[in-house]
C-alpha cells in the first residue's frame, strides 16, 4: 500500500470521495466491483460511470440473456464487463459471495435480487465473509450547508436496535468514517432532546449507550449525546447554550435509535436540503454496496466510490475496533 | 421564494380580519431573552392584522418597544412580574374572550411555558389532546409542508397518532386547504409486521374515510413529496408525490424533520401548539424574529 499513502486530511464532501476512489484506481488499478444478480440496467448504467471516470472495475454476476438486455437498455456496450453465468438469484448470491470470499472482489453490488437474499448468503460462515457481530447502513451524506460528512445510521438494515446492536452500529460506523479520514470520529447520539427525561425513552437509551461507548472505545470515538438534530450540526454558542458540548456542532456520525428516524432523516436532508447519499453496509469483510431505483446517477457513483474508499481502508489493516462483548468483558480502552 | 409560501396564509388572515372587522388579540409572554426578536411584531401591526397585549414586566417591556421604536400606544401592556401570576392573568383574559391567540418567546417558552401546561384552569382543554405543529416552506417546493407532532408525545400508540393527524387535517383545512393530503411517514411504503410503524400509519390512515381528506400510509418521506420519486417507485395514491403534511411515528423524527429543515434546508418556518382554548404560536431556540413572526401567522390563521 506505500504507493498511495492513507489520507493525511478527512474527506469532507463526495467530491472528495469521489476524487479520493479515482486515485485509488489510478496508483493501485480499479477495484472490482462483484454485481450480484446483474440483470439491473440502471446499476449497470453507474458501473458503466464509474469505469468510465476510472472509479473501478465490475464483475456482472447473472442470467447472461438477461444481462445483455439490461447492459442494451443501459447503452453500455456487451463487452464493457467480465460476465459469470449463473441460473438464478440464489445461485447469484452464492457466485458472488464465492468471489467475494476468494479475494476476487474488493465491493459487493446488489443489483436485481432481494437484500435479504444477498446479505444471508455472504454473511452464513460458509463464505468467511462475516467480520463484525452484525452488519449495518451508513448513508453518508454530502450536505451543502454543513460542510462535512455526516454518516447517519443504521437507516437500511435493523428496524429497532437493541443497545448491543448499537454498539456494534457504531463501530462499524466509525469504521466508515476513519475510511474518510476522520482519526477519532464525533459520534452523536440521536435525541429529540439534549435533557434525559425518564418519560422520553429515547434519551435514556442515549445517555446509557453514550455511556458504554466511552467506557469501551474512548479511543476511537467521542460520543456525546442525547443530542437533537438542531444541536448535532449547529455550534452551540450560536443557539446561546454554555454547556461544555463535545459534539455538538461537529458531528461526523449521527446514530439513531430506529430505522424510521435515521431513514426519514436521511431523505429529508436529501429533498431539501440538496444532500448527496452514498450508502454502504459496512461489518462484513467487503463493503457492500446498494443503490435504490430512485437514486440519482451522481447518488449511485459516488455510493459506489465510498465502497472503493472503505475497501481500500481496510485492506491496509489498521488497528480494528476491539469487538464488542455482551457479557461484559469487552477490552476497555478508555 | 421560500417565503412567499406563507402568502396565501396572510391573504386569508388579512380577509378575515377584515370580514370580523377587529384584529386579532394576540397575547405575547416575552422574557428579557426574547426581546431581541421583538421586531417580529413590526409586520403584523403594519398590516393590520394584530393587535398584541404584552405581559410581563411593565418597564421593561416599554424600554424593550422603545429600543426597536414602536408607537407605545400601539400596545396593551399587562403587568405582570410573577410568572405563575402572568400566566393566570393569561388564562383569564382568555376565558373572558380577550385573547384570540398566545404567543411565546423562546426565553418565555422555558420559563413560563410549564405554568400553563399545568395551570388548574386547565388551558388545553381539547379531547383531541395537544399537538406541536410546524409549517415548513422549502426553497425547492412550491407549497408549504406541514409537519406533526413535533412537540409533545414521544412514542404515540395508534389512539394518540389518530389525534395528532385529526389535528393535522384541521389545521391545514382551517389553513386553507380544501382537500388536506397527509403521509403517515415511515422507513418503506408497504405494511410489514417486523416494522410496527408500517402497520400503525395503515390503522391510522384506514381511519380516515372522508372524501375530502386523504389519509395514507405508510408513506416513505421521498415519495410522499417528490413526484418523481412516487412515479419512479410506481407508487400509488392521492398523497404520493403531493403531501400537503407529514406525521413521524414518533416525536423524533417529527422533531428532527423539523430541525433538519431550519438548521441544514434553508427552510423558513413556523410553528404552532393546537388543542388549548386558543391556538399558541412557539418559538425555539435560535428562532429570530421572522420566525417568530411566522408562528403568530399561523396562530391567528387557525383561531376559530
Amino acid at each position: 500500500m506505500s504507493d498511495l499513502p492513507f489520507l493525511q486530511a478527512p474527506l469532507r464532501s463526495h467530491e472528495d470521495v469521489i476524487a479520493r476512489a479515482c486515485e485509488i484506481g489510478k496508483v493501485r488499478g480499479l477495484s472490482k466491483v462483484v454485481v450480484a444478480a446483474a440483470e439491473e440496467d440502471d446499476v449497470l448504467a453507474a458501473m458503466w460511470g464509474c469505469k468510465n471516470e476510472g472509479i473501478s472495475d465490475a464483475i456482472l454476476v447473472g442470467y447472461p440473456d438477461r444481462v445483455y438486455e439490461a447492459l442494451d437498455l443501459a447503452e453500455v456496450p456487451r463487452d464493457a464487463f467480465e460476465i459469470v453465468a449463473v441460473a438464478d438469484e440464489y445461485e447469484a448470491a452464492i457466485k458472488t459471495a464465492e468471489l467475494a470470499g476468494a479475494g476476487e472482489a474488493d465491493v459487493v453490488m446488489k443489483g436485481f435480487l432481494k437484500t435479504s437474499v444477498l446479505l444471508k448468503t455472504l454473511l452464513s460462515h460458509t463464505y468467511g465473509l462475516r467480520d463484525r457481530e452484525l452488519v449495518s447502513h451508513s448513508a453518508v451524506l454530502s450536505i451543502p450547508k454543513y460542510g462535512k460528512l455526516l454518516n447517519l445510521t443504521d437507516g437500511g438494515t435493523l428496524i429497532k436496535p437493541t443497545h448491543e446492536q448499537k454498539m456494534t452500529i457504531a463501530a462499524n460506523a466509525v469504521n466508515v468514517m476513519r475510511a474518510m479520514g476522520i482519526v477519532k470520529p464525533h459520534l452523536a447520539v440521536m435525541g429529540p432532546i439534549e435533557q434525559v427525561r425518564d418519560a422520553v425513552p429515547e434519551t435514556v437509551q442515549a445517555r446509557d449507550l453514550v455511556a458504554d461507548l466511552k467506557k469501551r472505545w474512548a479511543n476511537f470515538m467521542v460520543p456525546e449525546g442525547p443530542l437533537p438534530l438542531d444541536l448535532v450540526v449547529t455550534d452551540p454558542s450560536i443557539m446561546g447554550l454554555k454547556a461544555d458540548y463535545k459534539v455538538a456542532g461537529r458531528a461526523d456520525i449521527l446514530l439513531g435509535h430506529s430505522i424510521e428516524g435515521v431513514n426519514i432523516t436521511a431523505k429529508a436532508l436529501i429533498q431539501f436540503g440538496g444532500a448527496v447519499f452514498m450508502g454502504v453496509i459496512s461489518g462484513a469483510k467487503v463493503p457492500i454496496s446498494l443503490v435504490s431505483r430512485s437514486d440519482s446517477m451522481l447518488n449511485k457513483m459516488s455510493s459506489i466510490a465510498l465502497a472503493v474508499c472503505l475497501a481500500d481502508y481496510e485492506q491496509r489493516g489498521f488497528e480494528p475496533l476491539p469487538p464488542y462483548n455482551d457479557a461484559g468483558n469487552g477490552e476497555d480502552v478508555g | 421564494m421560500a417565503n412567499k409560501l406563507f402568502d396565501p396564509i396572510r391573504e386569508l388572515v388579512v380577509q378575515r380580519v377584515k370580514d370580523r372587522g377587529r384584529p386579532y388579540k394576540v397575547g405575547f409572554i416575552l422574557s428579557a431573552g426574547d426581546f431581541p426578536v421583538m421586531g417580529s411584531l413590526k409586520i403584523p401591526l403594519q398590516q393590520g392584522w394584530v393587535s398584541p397585549v404584552l405581559y410581563g414586566d411593565e418597564d421593561l417591556l416599554r424600554n424593550a418597544l422603545a429600543r426597536f421604536n414602536f408607537n407605545i400606544g400601539d400596545f396593551i401592556i399587562a403587568d405582570a412580574v410573577d410568572r405563575e401570576s402572568r400566566v393566570t392573568t393569561l388564562i383569564e383574559s382568555v376565558e373572558a374572550g380577550g385573547l384570540d391567540a398566545l404567543c411565546f418567546g423562546a426565553d418565555a417558552m422555558l420559563r413560563n411555558f410549564k405554568f400553563l401546561r399545568k395551570s388548574e384552569k386547565n388551558f388545553f382543554n381539547s379531547e383531541l389532546g395537544t399537538c406541536g405543529i410546524a409549517a415548513l416552506a422549502f426553497p425547492n417546493r412550491e407549497k408549504l409542508l406541514w409537519v406533526a407532532d413535533m412537540a409533545v408525545r414521544p412514542e404515540p400508540d395508534v389512539d394518540q397518532l389518530e389525534k395528532i393527524t385529526r389535528h393535522l387535517v384541521n389545521t391545514l383545512l382551517k389553513s386553507g386547504i380544501d382537500k388536506p393530503r397527509v403521509g403517515m411517514l415511515s422507513a418503506v411504503e408497504v405494511k410489514n409486521p417486523g416494522m410496527p410503524s408500517t402497520m400503525v400509519a395503515a390503522e391510522v390512515a384506514d381511519r380516515f374515510t372522508d372524501d375530502n381528506v386523504f389519509v395514507e400510509g405508510p408513506i416513505s418521506l421521498d415519495i410522499a413529496v417528490n413526484k418523481m420519486a412516487a412515479e419512479k417507485k410506481k407508487a400509488k395514491g392521492e398523497v404520493a408525490g403531493q403531501a400537503d403534511g407529514i406525521i413521524g411515528p414518533n416525536l423524533t423524527v417529527s422533531r428532527t424533520i423539523y430541525q433538519s429543515a431550519v438548521t441544514l434546508c434553508g427552510a423558513q418556518a413556523g410553528s404552532v401548539m393546537v388543542g388549548g382554548m386558543t391556538p399558541v404560536a412557539l418559538a425555539g431556540r435560535a428562532d429570530g424574529a421572522e420566525r417568530l413572526a411566522l408562528s403568530t401567522l399561523l396562530a391567528v390563521a387557525l383561531v376559530d
